[in-house]
């Protein structure tokens, strides 16, 4: 028998995942939500210049962040413990005493705010140059939603969404009005077979469980929300919107509720779950971050 | 709902794996982790989502961790089997 990594060892939630070439003349630190994987960094990674370090942030190593997915009984994790739980990491790597840029995808733009607003609170507010955030719903009320309030088409959609970019494939279907998303998995199991995202002998019980893992983790991500109540920041922020938005009917996400400041929107091709393999959201995310993070 | 053995799990799991993979049930070594397939973490949910359907019962999420091999996970379920049969 071979040996392997003990799964249950905890795995580090800061890393470098692109060292830059001498001196670092740029620092980002991006805040990763988990639901798909770091790689899908790497493309963004890969076009920055050559004096731009990125540093991941990766709250899917977050063991409590985790639990919280795999069992809806498990408590809900702070917006402020997960915010600690970046500052310190950025701390001890001793990599938070020079300007650097944060950007957030999905949830992950949550966290971000509330370190941008701890770092605004306690005096360091120069060392942040640019918030970047990526389709991240502001946690303001309007936009702020239990389970039971989300509307069952949309969340087959993200599904859909979501199943392509776990694929790799295009993965296009027109959702009808549903009671429940659970509903609509025969038709979302009809045509990623159709479409070649899944094999013929797939069940539907198999795409349940996905389903369920994934509807997990979104769960998860609104009951960390809901108790967060972040004031508004003296500082601009600014949304880099795809194509394919979770909620491409709503403007700026409610971000603008958050800062004293115009939001600064930045639209692109692509889905949410894509928009960092998306070549065009890609070249545009690198211009932007270049810009923003010149020490 | 009746009980299913290790046998029976283990022949169902290498039956399963082969297919996914393209390859003969006989190439399913059953002392290999599963994280040493080529199975990536969509495949493994659809297949576990299958294997509760054929068990009649949800494994623990945790099932895989203590139980990292076909023939350890085999073993797992055949004393959960039991168990469910007997509380039904």
């Amino acid at each position: 028998m071979s040996r392997r990594p003990d799964p249950t060892a905890p795995r580090p939630v800061l890393r470098l995942l692109r060292d830059a070439d001498g001196p670092a003349g740029r620092r980002i630190f991006a805040v990763h939500p988990g639901a798909l994987a770091a790689s899908e960094w790497e493309a963004l990674a890969g076009r920055l210049p050559a004096d731009t370090a990125l540093y991941l942030l990766d709250l899917g190593n977050v063991p409590a962040f985790l639990t919280a997915a795999l069992d809806p009984r498990a408590p809900a994790v702070p917006i402020g413990d997960l915010a600690a739980r970046c500052l310190d990491e950025l701390a001890a790597a001793r990599i938070d005493t020079e300007p650097f840029t944060l950007v957030g995808w999905s949830f992950g733009g949550v966290v971000a705010y509330e370190i941008a607003a701890r770092l605004d609170g306690s005096g360091r507010s120069e060392l942040l140059r640019d918030l970047v955030l990526l389709d991240s719903i502001a946690p303001v009320p309007a936009f702020k939603r239990t389970d039971e309030l989300l509307d069952a088409a949309m969340l087959l959609d993200w599904f859909v969404m979501y199943l392509g970019a776990k694929r790799r494939k295009s993965f296009t279907l027109g959702i009808p009005p549903l009671a429940t998303p659970e509903d609509g998995l025969p038709l979302v199991l009809d045509a990623a077979i159709a479409q070649g995202l899944l094999p013929a002998d797939t069940e539907l019980a198999g795409l349940r469980k996905l389903y369920a893992a994934y509807q997990g983790g979104l769960s998860r991500n609104n009951r960390c929300t809901a108790p967060y109540e972040p004031g508004p920041l003296e500082r601009p922020l600014t949304l880099v919107k795809p194509e394919r938005s979770l909620l491409p009917a709503e403007g700026n996400l409610g971000w603008s509720g958050l800062s004293s400041r115009p939001v600064r929107q930045m639209d692109v091709p692509g889905d949410h779950y894509t928009m960092l393999r998306d070549p065009g959201a890609v070249h545009v995310l690198a211009d932007l971050l270049a810009d923003s993070a010149v020490v | 709902m009746q009980t299913v053995t290790a046998v029976e799990a283990q022949a169902w799991l290498v039956e399963k794996l082969a297919v996914r993979l393209g390859v003969e049930p006989a190439d399913i070594d059953a002392d290999r982790y599963f994280d040493e397939f080529d199975l990536d973490s969509t495949e493994a949910l659809i297949l576990a989502g299958e294997l509760e359907k054929w068990l009649g019962f949800e494994l623990e999420a945790t099932a895989l961790w203590y139980h990292p091999t076909v023939a350890a996970l085999s073993e797992h379920i055949a004393e959960e089997s039991t168990r469910h049969v007997a509380a039904a």
